[in-house]
């Protein structure tokens, strides 16, 4: 019996429940289904992350299918595209560090209360106050706001696709910073 | 403790707001790359060790063949291997080599075991210029541009077959912005004059904003016919 792939037959389009499930349990005729399914929406993630990095899109876009599939006991249909997205932000921002290419990110920091701060992400509390914090801003603001902090896009790039001038989008920038200092100050992290 | 928020971001999930989908890159090629380290083919049967030498032989021709053609691996100075498929070409950094070397506040060019100091030949407006040919007749261009703390190169390999490939680093020029004469950079101005940005955009006489190539990249396109 000759296996046809899924790359021969041109893939097909699996179900997110089915896909998983069947990702789950080592099937890699669903693993090639998936990689054709969701290489449009990983590569454009790397795609605004890493904006002038064109010749690695492709090796990067690889390495998170890969990640994830060595990690596919983790994987929860209903969360399939969050998580694939947030691994292929995760990997992008974390490749154009080794480059030492700085983020062009507006006033990217905050100071936390204490020594560890990981203590906030192992007691899961973070997530959470993320997106109490962003949902305060109004969408627009919110959108921006993770444009430029979660994807990496400039200011000047975000806020031109948007259609807001520059300047609204950096007062934009420094509401939503503020809302989120203060989300952390409420919980007691902030220095 | 400071964090950046983009690190404190990484616990964030976005539903809302990813970007477009398109066609950045071919799925397939992207599954051919996964598919040969999370699947790896075995063989079904055992064959006898005369088969395997013969096959051996056969395959290295083959492979030879093919990847002496399609699928050579070339090297970039800058520190890139390159393969190049039939209609792609992959980069992946190896971390060895570099064009540039910055000693002491000079600029040193260090390309094809080089060490020459270039401080004096470049500038904003001037790029240097450096080409070699390898032994497989693979030319190898080079451009160098500004000045120490902020420099910039571009290099592009020309097989001697024709295919390309290039790379580069800081040759964008900032995203400026005119005013009263004067060129600032975006993230330079004041409150004062960010609001001087938003009238004059609101005004007849428009904006001046620019976001060109470096000077001396316009030049070494110049020089060299480079589109």
């Amino acid at each position: 019996v000759k296996r046809v792939s899924n790359l021969e037959k041109g893939g097909y389009h699996l179900e997110d429940e089915e896909l998983v499930r069947r990702l789950r349990r080592g099937d890699t005729a669903a693993l090639e289904s998936f990689i054709l399914q969701y290489t449009p929406y990983v590569s454009a993630i790397i795609a605004r992350v890493l904006k002038n990095r064109k010749e690695d899109w492709e090796e990067l876009t690889a390495d998170v299918f890969l990640a994830v599939w060595q990690n596919r006991s983790k994987l929860r249909a209903e969360q399939l595209r969050g998580y694939l997205g947030t691994i292929a932000r995760n990997r992008a921002f974390n490749f154009r560090r080794t480059l030492r290419d700085a983020l062009p990110l507006e006033e990217d920091v905050v100071s936390l209360e204490g020594d560890d701060p990981q203590r906030l992400v192992e007691k899961k509390e973070l997530s959470l106050l993320l997106q109490r914090a962003l949902d305060e801003l109004g969408e627009r603001p919110r959108e921006l706001f993770v444009r430029h902090y979660y994807y990496g896009q400039t200011v000047a790039d975000a806020a031109e696709e948007m259609g807001v001038n520059l300047s609204t989008a950096k007062t934009w920038l420094r509401r939503g910073r503020e809302t989120l200092k203060i989300g952390l100050e409420e919980e007691g992290y902030m220095a | 403790m400071k964090w950046e928020i983009s690190t404190l971001m990484e616990h964030y999930t976005d539903d809302e707001f990813s970007p477009p989908e398109g066609a950045f890159v071919d799925p397939k090629a992207v599954a051919y790359r996964v598919m040969a380290q999370a699947a790896p083919q075995r063989p079904k049967w055992r064959p006898s060790v005369r088969i395997i030498a013969v096959a051996a032989v056969l395959a290295a021709c083959m492979t030879l063949t093919a990847v002496g053609w399609f699928y050579r691996n070339y090297r970039l100075n800058a520190g890139y291997d390159v393969t190049f498929g039939e209609n792609t070409v992959t980069y992946t950094p190896n971390e060895k080599g570099g064009v540039i070397s910055e000693e002491d506040g000079r600029l040193y060019f260090i390309a094809d075991g080089q060490h020459i100091d270039i401080t004096d030949e470049v500038d904003e407006d001037t790029p240097y210029f450096y080409t070699m040919t390898d032994e497989n007749h693979t030319t190898y261009d080079f451009v160098v541009g500004g000045v120490p703390g902020n420099y910039g190169w571009i290099e592009r390999m020309v097989t001697e077959d024709g295919r390309e490939a290039s790379t580069s680093k800081n040759t964008a020029g900032p995203w400026d912005v005119i005013l009263d004469g004067q060129r600032y950079s975006y993230d330079e101005l004041t409150e004062e004059q960010l609001q001087q940005v938003e009238e004059l955009r609101r005004g007849e006489e428009g904006l001046l904003e620019t976001a060109d190539s470096r000077a001396w990249v316009v030049r070494a396109q110049e020089v060299l016919g480079w589109p």
